[in-house]
Order: C-alpha cells, then sequence, then structure tokens
C-alpha cells in the first residue's frame, strides 16, 4: 500500500521533470523501484537518495536531478565535500570560541545556533518587504553579531602554513553560516508568505541554464572548465572522423612481409594511406564590444579546440581578421581573459565587427594557402553595424566551405532585427543556433556531426 | 553476487571514501549492472576496482582501452597458426573454428571466467565510438556472439567497473546501461586518512591541516590539479625533511611553470600577513 504511492509519487515526480526538460527512461525507473523494492528500503531519506544515484546517466544529469529533487521533495542533500575545518590549539584560547561548539571534544560548530543567535539580534527585519533573501543576508553580514562570530579567526600565527589554513578556516565558516542563515530566513519568510510571493522560484539558478552573461566569477570559472572541455571533445570528433575515412590503396610490401606470419597466406591486407590533402577546419570568433563575455566563452571553445591538434586554424576578429592559432597555443588555460585584454590589437580600422572585410580577408587567406579547407565555424552575433554585405561574397563563402557552423550569442526573438545578418548567413550554414548558456553550446557541440557532413 | 562492500571493509583494503561511493557500489553490485565512474585524473578510479577485487578476492581481469582497440585486441582471436597446423597434419579435421582454436581476449575471459571476478575496462572514453557499440551486447546481455561459433553466455560471477576520464562524450546507449558515479577529489577528510595510511609518524591534526592545504592549493585555479598520488608524496616527502622550504620541492607537487609561480605568490602573500 505504502510503496503503490510512493510510485505515484515518483511517477508525478517524473511528471514534473518532463516538464523542466529532463527525461527519465523508463528501464532507469524500472531499475530504481526494483532495487527500491528488493532491498526493502523504507526510509523516505533513503530512498531520495538512491533516486539520486540510480536515474542519471551523466555528471551534468546529476546536478539537474540534485535541482529538481529539492525543488520537487524540498529535500536537502548532505554536501560533505565544500567544506572543511582543522582546528588549530589556538582556538581554544578564545573565549567565544568554547560557546559556539556543541561539546568541547568532538569540535563540531553548532551553526543552526549561531545562526538563530544571529537572526534574534538583527532587529529591523521586515519579512514583507518585497526584496530577496540574499538582500537580508547581506543586511545581516554588516551587523556586529555577524562580525564578531568571524572574529573568532583573528588570530595570527607564526607559521605560513597555519595562517593559510586559518584563512581557508575563516572562509569555510562564513559559508557554512551564510547557507544556515539563508536556511532560517527563508523558513522564516515562508511563515508570512501571503503578504509576498518571492520569485525566488524561477528556476534559472542552474549553473548550466545560466545566461554568460549574468555569470559571476567563481561561476564563471567553472563554466569556463567545462567550455575548454567542450573545445576538446568536438576537436576530437573532428580528428576522429578523419583517420576512418583515410583507407587508401593496398600497400602489398607489407601486406606480403605480414602474410609470412601465416605461411604465405593474404590474411591479413594492409592499406596505404590514402594520399589526400586532410581536410582542415577554421575557426572564427567575434571579439567585438557587442559580444561582451560571450567573447570569453567563445575563445575559451577555440582554445580547447586549437590546443589539440595542428590541422585547426583559428581567427578571431573585429574588423578584420587575425590568425591566432600560434598565440594561443602558448597561453595556459587560466590566461584567455587577459589575452581578450589585449584588444586594441586586433582593431583594424576603425574597432566596430565589420563582416564583409572580415569574410573578404578570410577568403584571401584559404585562396592564398589553398589548403583543403572544408569546415569553418563561427561564433559572432553577426551584427555589421548597418554596413552591407556583398551578395557575391557570401556566395563564395559556401562555395568554398563545405560546412559552416554558426553559433549566435543573441537571443533568438532578436534575430534579424536592426543591424543583423544573420537571416544572409543561415542560408548557407549547415546549423545556426543560438548559444547563451553551456547546455546550448553543448547541445551545439553534440548535433555537430562530421561524419555525415563531410561526406 | 551477492556481496556488499561497507566503508570499514575497503579502508581495509586501505581504499578510503564517502558513503555514497559505498551505497553505489553496493547497487550496482547487487543489480548485476555496471558501475561507470568518471573523474579527473588521480582520484582513485582504478584503484577503486583493484581495492573490491582485493578485498573480496576477485580475479582481476582488466581491459586497457586506447585509440583503435578493436575486436581482435578486447574480445577473441582465431589462432590461424594453429589452424593452418592442424590441417597440415590431419587432413580430415574439419571444424576448424572450434573453440580450442579461439584465443580468448579479455572481454572473453571476463565473460568465462570459472572464478569470480573484477572485470575492469579503463578509461573506456580512449577507445572510439564504435569500440563502445561493441560493448553493448557483453554489458546488456551478458553475452558475445562470435560468428563462426555461435552465441557464448557469461556466467553472472562478475562485477564490472568502468572508469572514464571525460574527454569524450560516451553514447547514450552505453551510459543507459551503466549505474554513473562521478568520483572528484577527495575531502579533506577523506585525505587526511589517506595521509595516516602512507605516512607512519603523523598525527591526526597534522594530517589534517596538511590536508585542508592541499585543498586549498587545489582551489588556486590551476592548469593541472594535483592528484591524490603527487599530494601523498609531497606530503611525505615534507614531513620527513621538515627543516627544509617546501618552495624547494614544488616540482612534487605542481608540474607546471606557472602553477608553481602562482604557489609562490599565495605563499609570500601569507608571509606578509605575519610580519604584519
Amino acid at each position: 500500500m505504502q510503496m503503490s504511492s510512493f510510485k505515484n509519487e515518483i511517477v508525478a515526480f517524473s511528471q514534473f521533470c518532463k516538464e523542466q526538460q529532463f527525461f527519465i527512461s523508463i528501464d532507469k525507473l524500472q531499475t530504481y523501484f526494483g532495487y527500491i523494492e528488493s532491498k526493502k528500503i523504507e526510509s523516505f531519506e533513503e530512498k531520495i537518495r538512491y533516486l539520486y544515484f540510480l536515474i542519471p546517466k551523466d555528471k551534468d544529469e546529476k546536478d539537474k536531478i540534485k535541482h529538481l529533487i529539492s525543488e520537487y521533495f524540498n529535500f536537502k542533500f548532505e554536501d560533505n565535500t565544500t567544506f572543511d575545518f582543522n582546528f588549530f590549539n589556538e582556538y581554544d584560547l578564545n573565549e567565544n570560541f568554547q560557546d559556539v561548539l556543541i561539546d568541547g571534544e568532538s569540535r563540531d560548530i553548532d551553526f543552526s545556533k549561531i545562526a538563530i543567535e544571529i537572526i534574534q539580534d538583527f532587529e529591523n527585519l521586515d519579512f514583507s518587504r518585497p526584496v530577496s533573501n540574499a538582500y537580508w543576508l547581506n543586511q545581516i553580514k554588516k551587523t556586529k553579531a555577524y562580525e564578531d562570530m568571524v572574529s573568532l579567526f583573528d588570530v595570527q600565527f607564526d607559521d605560513t602554513f597555519k595562517n593559510i589554513i586559518n584563512n581557508l578556516n575563516r572562509e569555510n565558516f562564513s559559508n557554512f553560516l551564510d547557507l544556515k542563515l539563508l536556511e532560517l530566513l527563508k523558513e522564516e519568510r515562508n511563515k508570512t508568505r501571503d503578504a509576498y510571493q518571492p520569485s525566488e522560484l524561477d528556476n534559472k539558478d542552474q549553473l548550466n541554464e545560466l545566461d554568460y552573461l549574468y555569470t559571476n566569477s567563481e561561476e564563471r570559472k567553472k563554466l569556463l572548465e567545462q567550455t575548454y572541455s567542450l573545445g576538446n571533445k568536438l576537436a576530437i570528433k573532428f580528428k576522429k572522423q578523419i583517420k576512418f575515412s583515410n583507407k587508401g590503396n593496398l600497400n602489398l610490401r607489407k601486406t606480403i612481409r605480414k602474410s609470412i606470419q601465416s605461411g604465405g597466406v593474404l590474411q591479413n591486407i594492409i592499406y596505404k594511406p590514402k594520399n589526400k590533402k586532410k581536410p582542415k577546419l577554421i575557426i572564427l570568433c567575434d571579439i567585438s564590444g557587442s559580444m561582451a563575455l560571450y567573447s570569453l566563452f567563445g575563445l575559451t571553445l577555440l582554445y580547447g579546440m586549437v590546443s589539440r591538434f595542428n590541422s585547426i586554424k583559428s581567427f578571431v576578429f573585429i574588423d578584420g581578421i587575425t590568425e591566432v592559432t600560434k598565440d594561443i597555443k602558448k597561453l595556459k588555460k587560466t590566461e584567455i581573459e587577459s589575452f581578450l585584454k589585449n584588444w586594441n590589437n586586433f582593431v583594424k580600422q576603425d574597432g566596430h565587427s565589420d563582416y564583409s572585410r572580415t569574410f573578404e580577408e578570410l577568403m584571401d587567406e584559404v585562396k592564398k594557402n589553398n589548403a583543403n579547407y572544408k569546415c569553418l565555424i563561427v561564433i559572432g552575433d553577426a551584427r555589421n553595424n548597418y554596413r552591407d554585405i556583398d551578395e557575391e561574397l557570401i556566395n563564395e563563402i559556401s562555395k568554398s566551405f563545405k560546412n559552416i557552423y554558426w553559433l549566435n550569442p543573441e537571443r533568438f526573438k532578436y534575430w534579424n532585427t536592426g543591424d543583423s545578418l544573420i537571416r544572409k548567413f543561415d542560408r548557407i550554414t549547415n546549423n545556426t543556433s543560438e548559444v547563451r548558456n553551456y547546455n546550448q553550446m553543448k547541445a551545439f557541440v553534440n548535433s555537430i556531426d562530421f561524419k555525415r557532413d563531410l561526406k | 553476487m551477492n556481496k556488499e562492500v561497507s566503508i570499514k571493509d575497503l579502508e581495509s583494503v586501505s581504499y578510503f571514501s564517502n558513503e555514497d561511493l559505498v551505497d553505489v557500489v553496493n547497487a550496482a553490485i547487487y543489480l548485476e549492472k555496471p558501475l561507470l565512474i568518471e573523474g579527473p585524473a588521480g582520484t582513485g578510479k582504478t584503484f577503486l576496482a583493484k581495492a573490491i577485487s582485493s578485498l573480496f578476492n576477485l580475479e582481476l581481469i582488466r581491459l586497457q582501452c586506447h585509440e583503435g582497440i578493436d575486436e581482435d585486441k578486447a574480445v577473441y582471436e582465431w589462432n590461424y597458426k594453429k589452424q593452418l597446423l592442424s590441417i597440415q597434419q590431419d587432413k580430415n579435421a574439419e571444424n576448424l573454428f572450434d573453440e580450442k582454436y579461439l584465443i580468448k581476449r579479455p572481454i572473453l575471459n571476463a565473460l568465462t571466467a570459472e572464478k569470480d571476478s573484477l572485470f575492469l575496462i579503463d578509461e573506456i572514453d580512449r577507445s572510439d565510438e564504435e569500440f563502445e557499440a561493441l560493448l553493448l551486447e557483453i554489458l546488456a546481455e551478458n553475452q558475445v556472439t562470435i560468428p563462426e561459433f555461435g552465441t557464448i553466455n557469461g556466467n553472472d560471477n562478475r562485477i564490472t567497473i568502468l572508469t572514464s576520464n571525460g574527454t569524450r562524450e560516451l553514447s547514450d546507449a552505453l551510459k543507459r546501461r551503466c549505474i554513473y558515479f562521478f568520483l572528484d577529489f577527495p575531502s579533506v577528510d577523506v585525505e587526511s586518512k589517506v595521509l595516516m595510511n602512507n605516512i607512519e609518524e603523523i598525527s591526526e591534526s597534522q594530517a589534517k591541516s596538511y590536508a585542508s592545504f592541499i585543498s586549498f592549493v587545489r582551489k588556486l585555479n590551476l592548469n593541472k590539479i594535483p592528484s591524490l598520488i603527487e599530494s601523498v608524496e609531497w606530503v611525505k616527502y615534507n614531513f620527513l625533511n621538515k627543516n627544509k622550504s617546501t618552495i624547494d620541492n614544488l616540482g612534487i607537487l605542481l608540474k607546471d611553470k606557472s602553477d608553481q609561480e602562482k604557489y609562490k605568490e599565495q605563499i609570500e602573500n601569507a608571509n606578509e600577513l605575519i610580519q604584519e
């Protein structure tokens, strides 16, 4: 009886997931129910934990389902990796410290107790005001009670090593305290919910769906790391396809040589590699002002690809192209942001993006090298500052590249408005996508099928 | 297979982990499904497989994937020379595609192993996509089909573990058949236990402070984050040579020039704090 009601709940949950663009496959659910039933797991918490363990297929899905579970079941996962403390004997000298410990032996800090005390100290908390919880947290952080609490860690050590760890402790302590405070705030405010419906239920707080433009430096760091590995994956995808199409004529000498092993029978046939020009890939990234932060992500994707193989050429452009393949290869992963700061090195004329000049120069480059360029990936918003672009030029681009992929960081609804020329390019590309967040970029990378397109 | 691991069991074979991993491993063993472990290099993915195999006394069959690995290297191959010889020796030899001419490669070995075994497919992301398709039949149906011979059904006495560094997206078909776990860098708690296990004289508080220091180093926006083995070696060396500055032997921990510079900068900042 209980089981069936639980099943219904999970089915409702999977329906909820579907609405949120997350699909749970039936065989995964079957496995899950099978496990729950045969292991006779009773407690609700355990059931939810296994839901989190057994359903997702990769890391992105894991993050997503964690978020969905916490939203639907109002369930919090214990995060036992982020906050760690290391106690020094010097802390014991501080009298305040004795108060916050649950007991002196095990040295566990009672954060909820501290949080309650701090909130009680904060008098003018008006829950009906329509501001976010983060606002109240900031207000609380300015109070003396909070500062006193964190000042527990104002101990000076003579040892460098201990000092660094002390700073680390302070950071962890305040992070943990902030979390507890937020939790309490949410609870308190929920009691007076009727006055005001907060807009925080909007599930845009998931990192992978967050617009690149609205990320803070911490989130950006994580996302850039992911973007880099996406670039790597795309490059490997391109490279793999070349290898397989490279079977050429029979290599008689090697085949005969090998046949001696099997007593003169031509068992293994060995082919020469095809003596054809390898298809090469060009990736082009707009770094003009209108691209804002997106150019950083574009460049990171480019970096991820270029750092992997030689046959990938990369250019950045504003009003003319500059080849950056060699320069960018020398960079470290962490130096891309500073690379972008030398923005004026890449300005050729007036510093406003000029797509027609850019592509003219690109075509010259292609003709000059006479290499077998087949693919072109463009990252740009196609905003040409009301300059015109020749139809002939677009046809020429289309002829010289077999495949063109375009990543446009602009919102889809603004495409083709004002000075946007994306419509003209859309005609000749294989795939034009809006890429404003990590999920979109990942979908774009997955959708590219070089094997099919290069045939 | 009716087996269950606990944190304590794993610790007895010097593998330290948290509850999440243990629960997932138990679920995978119970459901007889392959376990796919993904994570950065040097977090103990392969070592987990080794630990489980030595804990249950299982035979470890390992398939190291690499680019261009194919059926001949992974599943089976016909012993062509033996076939030739036998047909020359005995003109009436009829069935040349018999089991005795079959050279078993790791996958077939794992399927037909009499003894309880642990089948480790290491770094699956290095193989080609075509090879993944080959694995599907084995992982889902527990069988392998050899055209000249027929279908070989596998035994049920096997735990399968796949590891991946995530350099390439694995196909959905493969991921669907596995139970997934992401193994990240260890927490301070786990790392200090590893340190205590590896360095004899170290006390718990010392191990903890070293471990939290390393977790601080890992957060430094580095190009190459130090792995567990590197950090243990570094601590071990520093612990035994306490008088030396950590900067002189930084090469054990950080293997990139700009990373080392970043580390030195941080240390200098901290030193300035003291002088103030």
